[in-house]
């Protein structure tokens, strides 16, 4: 449990950065989506920061949202075109996925590639399956740390509301 | 010294051990510089992959333990991680896979891989020597190459297959009624790790424990990354629509965590998570710029919070404090070295 915590609190302080480099250099995106995507930018980033080397998704990671943070005023527009392009891919895969449910384990260590990041580049199964280990554990700490966030940001925003 | 070092290693595994544990033991020993627990974690792989580990991102010193190398976890169901799936370690609690107890002194000798023929003698010399310290053991490998024909062997292989014969040559005793082909030992090499993987997998995933099939853990798994992906969509898009600012929701939690008031206890979580976090620093002094700057923002916010307890007005207070936590926040974010 003291490992699953020291992952959340990497977690977190890397988020804080990547969550003030993203906004101290642009401009404020006024936009609900961008902001969004902000988050989820900047948390993906905190997340494979936090790995930091050895596995093959944080780099893949890294080098997956690394060029949009390069050029920080066209970084939204160019994050924008890369989220919609991973989020068709991995519909479309979502699909193929029902289709292929009876036909065995290679089809689906194929979809199980496709969500990994980096997963293509892995030939062996049994590397496949450690590095899905290790992005289980911190997509759970991702989400564990947003989701008290976000009940954070609720409750003050009822006390603000009360207050008002 | 050689000799010494096998015959030591040889007498701790006297009691029934699988092949795969007697294999990451000898890789153990075939790189002693694998020191740290996280590059333990691949010592094969990334001696497979070139051997360069962790010259990524440039690490801020934390070595992060093996993610599924600690003990049991006490308070969270989701996250039971038992305490014999250490990978690449010295410290092996012994599992029971298949493993019968049969005496040694029935057993067939027959020796798995051979390197060279000039070894022959020297194996036999060494089989004799060894076969009386293990007499209770029901496996044994033999260490029989020179160290630095291992070396060669292990830094001139740069395929990513975990196969033995590419990266190193393990003399396995084959057991009672078992096939002693190379490639079946190597094929059940390969079973015995990804069985175990499985069995990590089936704690970490939920609701797996019914189902023992490959596919359907796999469908498993995929479908527990997925829902975790969706889930953070979903709680970004609610952290975008609840803040007006990116960075205003850290700000929130700094001040929720000085003001202390009574909505804290209605949420346990954060305070579990906030407490620990700025326990966790105190105590490792870690990471100083992040205290200092955590505490930056603990002074101002009490401060304002004597005057008004409106959280989110007192982030607005404390925006006037941005220039020494960005001057912080750039060398942490240069330290990271993305």
């Amino acid at each position: 449990m003291s490992t699953y915590n020291m992952v959340k609190q990497e977690f977190i302080k890397k988020w804080i950065t990547t969550l003030h480099m993203l906004d101290c250099s642009v401009e404020h995106p006024l936009n609900v989506t961008e902001r969004k995507n902000a988050i989820k930018l900047s948390s993906d980033i905190a997340m494979a920061a936090a790995r930091s080397g050895s596995t093959v998704w944080s780099r893949a990671l890294i080098s997956r949202s690394g060029n949009k943070t390069a050029n920080k005023p066209v970084a939204r527009r160019i994050l924008k075109k890369a989220r919609n392009r991973l989020k068709n891919r991995c519909l479309t895969l979502r699909r193929n996925g029902n289709f292929t449910a009876k036909s065995g384990v290679r089809k689906r260590t194929e979809l199980l590639k496709s969500l990994v990041p980096g997963g293509e580049l892995i030939k062996n199964k049994d590397y496949l399956i450690r590095e899905t280990l290790d992005y289980i554990v911190y997509l759970r700490a991702q989400v564990d740390v947003m989701r008290t966030v976000a009940a954070v940001d609720s409750v003050t925003g009822n006390l603000t509301n009360d207050n008002k | 010294m050689n000799r010494a070092i096998e015959a030591d290693l040889l007498l701790n595994y006297n009691t029934d051990m699988s092949v795969l544990e007697r294999q990451r033991a000898h890789l153990k020993y075939l790189n002693p510089g694998f020191d740290s627990p996280l590059a333990g974690f691949f010592s094969d792989s990334s001696m497979i992959n070139g051997g360069v580990i962790d010259g990524f991102l440039g690490t801020d010193g934390l070595n992060l333990p093996m993610i599924y190398g600690d003990t049991t976890v006490e308070g969270d169901p989701r996250l039971s991680i038992s305490p014999e799936t250490m990978i690449g370690t010295g410290n092996f609690k012994k599992r029971k896979f298949d493993t019968e107890t049969k005496d040694c002194d029935g057993k067939k000798k027959k020796i798995m891989m051979m390197n060279r023929e000039d070894e022959v003698e020297e194996e036999e010399d060494e089989k004799s020597k060894l076969t009386e310290q293990n007499n209770g053991s029901t496996r044994s490998i033999k260490k029989m190459k020179n160290k630095a024909k291992k070396e060669e062997n292990s830094y001139s292989s740069d395929s990513s297959k975990v196969t033995i014969q590419k990266t190193d040559y393990i003399h396995v005793r084959a057991r009672r009624g078992q096939a002693t082909d190379s490639h079946s030992i190597a094929e059940r090499v390969r079973r015995e790790k990804i069985s175990e993987r499985m069995k990590f997998l089936q704690d970490l995933v939920p609701g797996c424990d019914k189902i023992t099939g490959k596919a359907g853990m796999l469908d498993e798994i995929i479908n527990y990354v997925q829902s975790l992906q969706r889930q953070i969509e979903f709680l970004s898009m609610k952290l975008a629509v609840v803040n007006p600012r990116p960075d205003f929701d850290m700000d929130d939690i700094f001040a929720k965590e000085v003001a202390s008031s009574t909505p804290m206890t209605v949420v346990p979580s954060p305070e579990m998570v906030n407490s620990g976090y700025s326990h966790e620093m105190v105590n490792s002094g870690y990471s100083n710029e992040m205290v200092s700057s955590g505490y930056l923002h603990f002074n101002p916010m009490q401060q304002v919070d004597t005057t008004s307890s409106d959280p989110l007005s007192s982030c607005f207070n404390n925006g006037q404090a941005p220039s020494m936590w960005d001057s912080h926040v750039q060398n942490l974010y240069g330290s990271l070295g993305v």
